[in-house]
């Protein structure tokens, strides 16, 4: 398994810099078609427990740090690994440690994930790599940025249909207001998330 | 008080009332039917002709608010009733008339810099089915979750503390059209 980034570092990283309404990129086609494929199915074999609170409905996998599954085992190996993070770092202007978190999510018909900026325990960039295919606008589930308005948020400044194996990076701050909305059909929305701390 | 339903100012309904209240912990209690038929009909109407202005701020609360008068709630006599209910010497209602429709909701951070106070509820809809979410829900840490039950003409009324945070939960897509009235407040 290889994850496929742009040897054009730093134009990804002014891509990142210059999006609004705060740093972030979209980097598409991350693995190759069939390691993606393997992925997917790796993760819909995974245990998701559904979680509900105020501000969420969604399931969620344990961590995947202590999976069983060789791919899903593989990607994390990947996703923390030195060169990645070098990357990672690089593309964002963030130093980081080297500590990731990744867990596999589910969205399906009613779920959301209401208005938050995602500060805690000194998480530095968020990303979420999509495992859910043929989405369109008429089934909900696009990740919608915020733009900050004397520290609250403010209007939808852009909104990310899931793209199956593309990844979305952002830098999380006091002013990085996202959320996800409804899902509005009966497709399901699998995604592998966390953060670089 | 002529809109309250008369079962509710029989002296011996009042005294179950009362020791329900004082028995549960945290104190709250729950009424059906609470207004009478033609008053909660004649409610629901005026609210569902009316336009109100939609409020959001996104990690907070998203609902339209009514600008309506509710007599019951300025009638003293409630304030009696409510005194007796719960033994304590009520002052004053404070209430709004929110609406909730799809993608309308309140989050905790709403709630929780209110400290301890006697808030009360009254859930007004002409359709509701619970999947769609609405549930006014509060919740206190370690501790579960109280779902009061989402049912039209209901009167709820909970003895609130500082670590106790309410928050509505989202409405989703499958309500459609429909609204939620909620006539929410606080008794000083």
């Amino acid at each position: 398994m290889k994850i496929n980034i742009s040897d054009n570092l730093d134009s990804l990283a002014k891509t990142f810099r210059d999006n609004s309404p705060f740093p972030h990129i979209v980097i598409n086609d991350l693995l190759a078609e069939r390691d993606a494929q393997n992925i997917r199915k790796s993760i819909m074999k995974e245990k998701f427990e559904k979680k509900h609170s105020d501000l969420f409905s969604l399931s969620q996998t344990n961590d995947l740090s202590t999976t069983k599954d060789l791919a899903l085992k593989e990607l994390y190996l990947l996703f923390s690994s030195k060169d990645f993070i070098r990357q990672i770092s690089k593309i964002t202007g963030v130093s980081l440690k080297g500590k990731i978190d990744m867990a596999g999510s589910l969205y399906e018909d009613t779920d959301f994930l209401l208005c938050q900026d995602d500060r805690l325990e000194k998480r530095s960039i968020a990303y979420i790599y999509y495992l859910s295919s043929r989405f369109t606008e008429q089934d909900g589930g696009a990740l919608a940025l915020l733009s900050d308005k004397e520290g609250k948020p403010g209007e939808i400044v852009r909104r990310y249909i899931p793209v199956w194996n593309s990844m979305i990076l952002f830098k999380v701050s006091s002013q990085s207001w996202h959320e996800v909305e409804e899902v509005l059909s009966a497709k399901k929305r699998y995604a592998i998330g966390g953060w670089f701390y | 008080m002529e809109d309250i339903n008369p079962l509710y100012l029989k002296k011996d309904i009042i005294d179950q009332i009362k020791n329900s209240y004082i028995e549960s912990d945290p104190h709250i209690i729950n009424l059906p039917n609470f207004l009478s038929i033609n008053s909660y009909e004649s409610l629901l109407n005026n609210l569902d002709r009316m336009t109100p202005a939609h409020k959001k701020i996104a990690d907070r609360f998203s609902y339209s608010e009514h600008d309506i008068d509710i007599n019951l709630l300025k009638d003293k006599a409630f304030l009696s009733w409510i005194s007796e209910i719960t033994r304590k010497k009520a002052k004053n209602v404070n209430y709004r008339c929110l609406r909730f429709g799809h993608k309308d909701y309140t989050l905790l951070h709403d709630s929780e810099a209110i400290g301890d106070r006697l808030e009360f509820f009254i859930l007004i809809m002409k359709r509701w089915d619970t999947k769609w979410g609405g549930h006014t829900v509060y919740v206190a840490h370690d501790q579960q979750p109280i779902l009061f039950p989402l049912e039209g003409n209901s009167f709820n009324l909970i003895q609130k503390t500082k670590n106790r945070h309410k928050f509505i939960q989202y409405i989703n897509h499958h309500s459609g059209k429909e609204n939620l009235y909620i006539i929410e407040g606080f008794i000083e």
